[in-house]
């Protein structure tokens, strides 16, 4: 744990990532509390304030909402709905693909093929045809879809991963010993391939932001009033000559927040990497 | 070497006159360009409303309206008269062609009116037309209609979008909607279905002088934003139906202006048939929500001047409008309404609504906003236009919808809010309802028909299903275009605009 400590100590990128990170969890667990202004709030005698007018640090949109308050509400759902989607998506990926690799032969082929015709369509536009159907989304709809267009990335990497140590000899003895094939991939095989594992799940973190913020973006995100901050530029986005600050904002946030997921994973897999 | 730079030259050259050829070509052509949110093209009789351009076009209408004055004004019927009501004479004008070369006749007429009882069809002015007891055609330019009750304001009803005077000789049937034809001022010269329309003048329009352009393209965009940008590149020179944060936009720039040629209504429907507003407590308690104010506020204009709010049916700027006031936002008597009705913790209720069309999401989150305090909660649900029209109008238990006015309001009332009407969108059925607007469609005095409209108004104010917010239908236009005409039948006047 120290070595790891040591070497973040020494990448300030990292830092960098780290704390801006931290600082929007911090925003979505404690912001709405400390804020003045609900993010439905309507204040219809200031519309489209300029920021730091009037007690809207940056600035309301057309129906007088508080942008602030939107941004700091809209990174729960945000955060939530890409954690959630990097954890499920991870874990369904390494089931699955521990499964394919490990057994080998025709249930590798059938599930090689089914990951193969799943990430032949894209995910987003898997996720928007999915979400088309169902019709609205809801925080726990959105989190299924994405990690649902997600797993196959994520079982390829995983069944990459046990590949390389099926072969060897802890495995083999585990087997003589005759431990169950279930025993054998998580409990032997696991924590020998954790390090790409863990560095496929941050990765998919920074893709999940990235993907919720697009559904949002083209209107099959959450309903409004939810402020997601993809719906937050579309709405937005006919005021970007009157009220600029209204597409900015939300623009700045989804950007740092993947920035700094991406120079977190860049340090983690580094360190990941080095160990083995 | 020297060979290839006169290969070259010899190409510029070639390809420099022909850019000029073009150039002279397009300065010859006046032409207008319109971006459409058109998503298709429907058999004339059941248009739901958006290829005015087109539309208004290719086809005529018995009747006009004057879009400076509003009064109805001769089209393809020179004078008409009914005495009483119940026979109307059209007498109707000489020497109009359709596209196709035939001559237009009473038979066309005939032809038109009785197809709106087409059961195949679906005609939206079916009803209207049930009326009919028999059309009579003593010469080629006279009709004579007679009625089985009278209706004094039957005139009107040729006003109607839908009521375009079709050839009884063309199919429509099978080239309604591919290459639709009438006597417009503008022929279909090409149409790419969801993509473009090339329109070019017809020579032949009766009135001589007219239109003033030689050709019109509309563009078929469903999408308000590109639609604008079309407009800001110089693309397109009419941009209809745009939000009021667009006109802002627009008005910031040099080169553009904004006109309003009428108000319509968003009509936000309350379902009668089905929890929970079928409890008329229930209505009552989200209307003592309302804050037309805040309202107006939302729709970016001022109350009384741009936007107006009523619980009736019957838009304000109408002459049949009552005044009647506002009831004020009351939040403890919407709580209490509720209890009453049985809903003592609130309720919440699904709201459908096109969220790209304008005003549309804004007056929705205002709505939740305003209603939220007492306890009703909406959950909004926002589709693309065409999805929420074709899948959710009609059949949610609460919904928000644009409308447009009809200059004679009872062709409003028997449509949405009839027991039997075609778009009852709020299922409304009110046998007290359903008489006054026959009795209002019959009555020939206009002071006893006023007294049915006042009665009417009374009884939507405390029983009604339906919240009419009237907004400014708003149009961006180009500063090389001049004369603009729309009047409130919705139907563009494309054959009065140039093009500097």
């Amino acid at each position: 744990m120290n070595t790891y400590l040591l070497q973040l100590k020494r990448s300030p990128r990292a830092i960098a990532g780290l704390a801006i990170l931290l600082i929007w969890i911090f925003a979505a667990i404690a912001g709405p509390s400390l804020l003045s202004y609900s993010y439905t709030e309507m204040d219809m005698n200031n519309q489209m304030v300029a920021p730091g007018q009037e007690g809207h640090l940056l600035g309301t949109d057309a129906l007088g909402r508080d942008v602030f308050s939107r941004i700091i509400y809209g990174s729960r759902s945000i955060l939530t709905i890409a954690l959630l989607t990097s954890l499920l998506s991870s874990i369904a990926g390494i089931i699955i693909g521990f499964t394919a690799g490990y057994f080998g032969g025709i249930v590798d082929t059938i599930f090689l093929r089914i990951m193969d015709i799943l990430m032949a369509i894209p995910p987003l536009v898997l996720a928007m045809v999915v979400l088309g159907i169902l019709g609205n989304s809801t925080i726990v709809g959105l989190t299924i879809i994405v990690s649902i267009a997600f797993t196959p990335a994520t079982a390829r990497v995983a069944r990459g991963a046990l590949l390389t140590c099926k072969s060897t000899e802890y495995v083999d003895a585990a087997r003589i010993r005759g431990e169950s094939h279930i025993y054998i991939m998580f409990v032997e095989i696991l924590p020998n391939t954790i390090g790409p594992v863990i560095v496929e799940i941050t990765a998919r973190f920074a893709y999940s932001i990235m993907m919720i913020a697009s559904l949002g973006f083209l209107g099959v995100g959450l309903q409004p009033p939810t402020p997601d901050w993809g719906m937050m530029v579309i709405e937005n986005k006919s005021l970007i000559r009157a009220a600029p600050w209204t597409v900015l904002y939300p623009s700045l946030a989804i950007a740092s927040l993947v920035i700094a997921i991406s120079l977190f994973s860049d340090f983690v897999s580094k360190v990941m990497i080095n160990e083995d | 070497m020297k060979k290839s730079i006169i290969v070259c030259a010899v190409f510029l050259l070639a390809a420099a006159t022909a850019f000029a050829g073009g150039a002279q070509e397009t300065e010859e052509k006046m032409t207008i360009k319109v971006a459409e949110q058109v998503p298709n093209l429907i058999t004339p009789g059941a248009w739901d409303g958006q290829a005015f351009s087109l539309n208004g076009s290719i086809y005529d209408y018995l009747i006009e309206m004057d879009a400076n004055t509003g009064e109805l004004v001769p089209s393809l019927a020179t004078e008409w008269d009914s005495p009483e009501g119940k026979v109307w004479t059209f007498k109707l004008r000489k020497g109009v062609k359709f596209h196709d070369g035939s001559d237009f006749t009473s038979a066309d007429v005939k032809f038109t009116l009785e197809r709106t009882q087409d059961p195949e069809l679906g005609h939206l002015k079916a009803q209207d037309f049930e009326n009919l007891e028999k059309i009579e055609t003593p010469d080629d330019h006279t009709v004579v209609i007679t009625l089985k009750e009278a209706a004094p304001t039957f005139n009107f009803i040729f006003t109607d979008y839908n009521m375009a005077i079709l050839s009884s000789e063309y199919d429509y049937a099978s080239k309604g909607e591919s290459a639709p034809m009438g006597t417009g001022p503008f022929k279909l010269e090409k149409l790419v279905p969801k993509e473009s329309a090339l329109l070019v003048k017809n020579n032949n329009y009766w009135d001589s002088g007219l239109p003033k352009a030689d050709e019109l393209r509309i563009y078929f965009v469903p999408d308000i934003d590109s639609s604008v940008s079309l407009l800001e590149a110089g693309e397109v020179d009419i941009v209809p139906q745009i939000s009021p944060i667009i006109k802002k936009r627009l008005e910031s720039m040099d080169g553009f202006k904004v006109v309003s040629p009428y108000q319509e209504s968003r009509f936000i429907a309350l379902a009668d048939d089905r929890e929970p507003f079928s409890d008329n407590r229930v209505r009552l308690a989200f209307k003592y929500t309302m804050d037309p104010e805040i309202l107006a506020k939302a729709c970016q204009g001022t109350l009384g001047e741009t936007i107006f709010y009523n619980e009736t049916p019957i838009v304000n700027a109408l002459a049949q409008y009552k005044k009647i006031p506002f009831r004020g936002r009351d939040i403890d008597k919407a709580k209490k309404l509720l209890a009453e009705a049985g809903y003592p913790d609130g309720l919440s209720v699904d709201f459908f609504y096109a969220s790209d069309h304008p005003y549309g999401s804004d007056i929705a989150q205002t709505l939740k906003e305003l209603s939220a305090p007492a306890g009703i909660e909406l959950n909004l649900k926002g589709f693309p236009r065409d999805i929420y029209l074709s899948q959710h109008w009609m059949n949610g238990p609460m919904l928000l919808t644009g409308w447009g006015v009809r200059v004679d309001p009872s062709m409003l009332l028997m449509l949405a809010f009839h027991s039997e009407g075609p778009w009852n969108e709020s299922h409304l059925d009110n046998p007290r309802i359903d008489e006054l607007i026959e009795k209002i469609r019959g009555e020939v005095d206009p002071e006893v028909r006023q007294t049915y409209y006042d009665e009417l108004q009374e009884i939507f104010h405390e029983e009604g299903t339906v919240i009419n917010l009237q907004v400014p239908y708003l149009v961006g236009v180009s500063d090389a275009v001049t004369d603009y005409r729309q009047p409130v039948t919705m139907l563009p006047q494309l054959e009065y605009t140039t093009i500097k």
